[in-house]
């Protein structure tokens, strides 16, 4: 497919972050793109860094964070290189990220209504300081989400609310400025399931209609199932695999993402299976090669020297371990036919 | 029944407001039983009153109402005025391992505190005996000189079972024992938790809001909201023939990764609204406010709770009527 195509593109990602012990090498080397209104799924268990990439690609990473390497071209400009100014703009009117935790992102002493005006007025959207336009949009924006009395919410404040209500206030911020891009970090995490499946429409029915792209971060499978149309397993600050929804459900290949989807408990009641024996690798020194060594059973010599490349299996589905190494990995031309990313 | 082990009784919490004679009623009459070697999964919202329930069997909170019965001896009192012997029967496993285990204290420390409270065994051999609790649970015998900041999430949790299982324990409360933790090592917890409960034959109220993973070790699941049962019957029965419109409501709301799994959900009944504030509880049931069946009755009169199955009960007006 062609590159021009995407919306976003990272391309050969590093960070780092400064700690304390020396450098924690964190985003080791990745590729992640997504389409104009494609819903991408970012998965991994904590600590994997799915919140690192995508803070990478708002720059709004702490100041501990270096990149040594990499290029994040979102909508054809390089989000490395630009300027304040420009980063500013960008955030403002293409791209907005929702958090996990609606209460930590909502600022607990202004009113939910000055919060978004606020965000409409610094997207540039309205021009001059119209207030009675700031306001209908505001208004909009909450009626779009569902919500009842749109009025009254935008005189309460955050802690007035419930923490469903509060998620869907931020989805209404993240959504009031015309966003080509919406980055949810985990946005359903601390609601319940009832909730939780409220929400999700929500974000899915809004996007959906407005041709939105979204990179959803979880580390349920399950919501990501639902909710997207290709998926990213991430493990260790690696992409371990990628493939469109139903590929990965239906034929996993990873042995990370076989672990995953083995460890989940199933409503069908066939018991509890071993999980993933193991933990993390220290992101100070980690381990030469694959990074998922010390907890693969199919682990061999040269997993623990070299690092596994991705290998592209046809149908958009691509792999990062040697066990698929030869397995029918396509030729560039044949890969353009197929619609899988090409390598670089 | 003679093989009950824990039978609760009509319980009701409620905590006082700063406003006078308005309660926050976070149980709200609740009776249920637990057998010997059973599993039963009390499964709710947040807000529906689970970890109270907890709680009030624990004897951390005093009953406003009702009673606790334990191996056919009332302990509806609070723990302060229970005796040694009982409070070693009974344990608890909290949430969060980062805070409930002391970070000053290593793990042998941790683990040799309620062997020698309890008098389980002779000082000298404590050690010995937090050793072996160690392997039990399937951890590294070095464990025991490390703090607990030094191990990862699962491998906390392991030493919080650990132990809880230093008093030999009959009945374990485990208050959502392994939502704070990854799938991948949510697995290994419950693989040990399900080995012990065999093992020891324990009885273990669990406590959580997963209903994938109490379809899986769970012998019978009640589902709690606003501070009542609504529905209660064998796991299996939940996927076959789900009663109340809220499980049913539950249970489509949950995200699954299988197509088989997918058809075992009822209808989809479209979830709406949330929990309303305990304070102002509904009249009449409780769920009326969300419930797509909700009739004029529903507003008015509480749902008597009806035995529709062996073992399966609901609180719903419509439930029952056609058998």
């Amino acid at each position: 497919m062609e590159q021009q195509d995407r919306l976003l593109d990272i391309r050969n990602l590093y960070i780092n972050y400064q700690v304390y012990g020396g450098l924690s090498y964190v985003i080791d080397g990745i590729d992640f793109y997504a389409q104009p209104g494609e819903k991408v799924g970012l998965v991994g268990e904590s600590g994997c860094g799915k919140t690192t990439t995508v803070k990478s690609i708002l720059r709004v990473l702490p100041k501990q964070a270096v990149i040594p390497g990499g290029e994040i071209i979102f909508d054809g400009d390089d989000v490395l290189k630009m300027k304040n100014n420009a980063l500013n703009a960008m955030r403002g009117q293409k791209l907005s990220m929702i958090f996990q935790d609606p209460t930590a992102s909502l600022n607990p002493v202004f009113t939910v209504g000055r919060q978004i005006r606020d965000t409409i007025r610094y997207s540039g959207m309205v021009g001059g300081n119209n207030k009675k336009q700031i306001n209908d949009l505001a208004i909009r924006a909450l009626m779009d989400c569902s919500m009842p009395d749109p009025e009254r919410i935008l005189d309460c404040y955050p802690f007035q609310l419930s923490g469903g209500m509060r998620q869907r206030i931020c989805i209404a911020m993240a959504l009031a400025t015309a966003s080509k891009l919406m980055i949810a970090d985990e946005p359903t995490t601390n609601l319940d399931v009832t909730i939780q499946d409220q929400v999700l429409k929500l974000i899915r029915s809004l996007t959906e209609q407005r041709r939105t792209s979204l990179i959803l971060i979880t580390h349920s499978l399950g919501v990501a199932r639902e909710m997207t149309d290709r998926i990213y397993v991430m493990y260790a600050g690696n992409i371990v695999e990628m493939a469109p929804t139903a590929t990965i459900f239906e034929r996993p290949l990873h042995p990370y993402t076989r672990g995953l989807l083995a460890s989940i408990p199933k409503l069908t009641g066939e018991g509890i299976m071993a999980g993933i024996a193991g933990r993390l690798p220290n992101y100070i020194n980690p381990p030469t090669g694959c990074r998922f060594q010390s907890r693969c059973k199919h682990c061999r010599e040269r997993c623990k020297t070299d690092k596994p490349p991705a290998y592209h299996l046809g149908g958009g589905h691509q792999v990062s371990c040697f066990l698929y190494e030869g397995q029918k990995t396509l030729s560039a031309a044949e890969r353009i036919k197929e619609g899988s990313p090409d390598e670089r | 029944m003679n093989d009950e082990i824990l039978v609760v009784r009509n319980i009701k919490k409620y905590f006082p407001t700063k406003v006078k004679d308005r309660y926050v009623k976070a149980i709200d009459d609740i009776s249920f039983s637990l057998r010997k070697g059973e599993i039963v999964g009390l499964v709710g919202e947040s807000g529906s009153g689970k970890s109270t329930t907890a709680y009030c069997i624990m004897g951390m909170h005093g009953i406003t109402a009702g009673t606790v019965t334990f191996e056919g001896q009332d302990i509806s009192m609070p723990s302060s005025q229970r005796s040694l012997e009982l409070k070693r029967k009974i344990q608890i496993v909290f949430q969060d391992p980062g805070t409930s285990l002391n970070p000053q204290r290593t793990i042998g420390d941790i683990l040799k505190m309620p062997l020698l409270v309890h008098h389980i065994v002779p000082r000298a051999k404590a050690f010995d005996r937090a050793r072996e609790l160690l392997q039990m649970v399937g951890l590294p015998e070095e464990t025991i000189y490390k703090y607990p900041r030094s191990l990862g999430g699962g491998e906390r949790q392991l030493v919080a079972i650990a132990r809880a299982l230093t008093t030999n324990p009959a009945l374990m409360v485990l208050d959502e024992p392994t939502s704070a933790l990854d799938v991948s090592i949510q697995a290994k917890i419950i693989n040990t938790l399900i080995d012990l409960q065999k093992q020891f034959n324990m009885s273990y109220l669990f406590i959580t809001h997963d209903m994938s993973l109490m379809r899986n070790i769970a012998d019978r699941i009640a589902i709690m909201y606003l501070g009542r049962i609504l529905e209660m019957a064998p796991a299996a029965d939940f996927f076959h023939k789900p009663q109340h419109p809220y499980t049913k409501m539950l249970l489509s709301s949950i995200p699954v990764v299988l197509q088989a799994e997918e058809e075992l959900k009822p209808d989809k009944v479209e979830s709406t609204g949330e929990i309303p504030s305990p304070v102002n509880v509904p009249p009449g049931c409780r769920f009326h406010s969300r419930c797509v069946y909700a009739m004029d009755r529903c507003h008015t009169e509480e749902p008597e709770m009806r035995v529709l199955f062996l073992d399966h009960i609901a609180a719903c007006h419509l439930c029952g009527s056609a058998q």
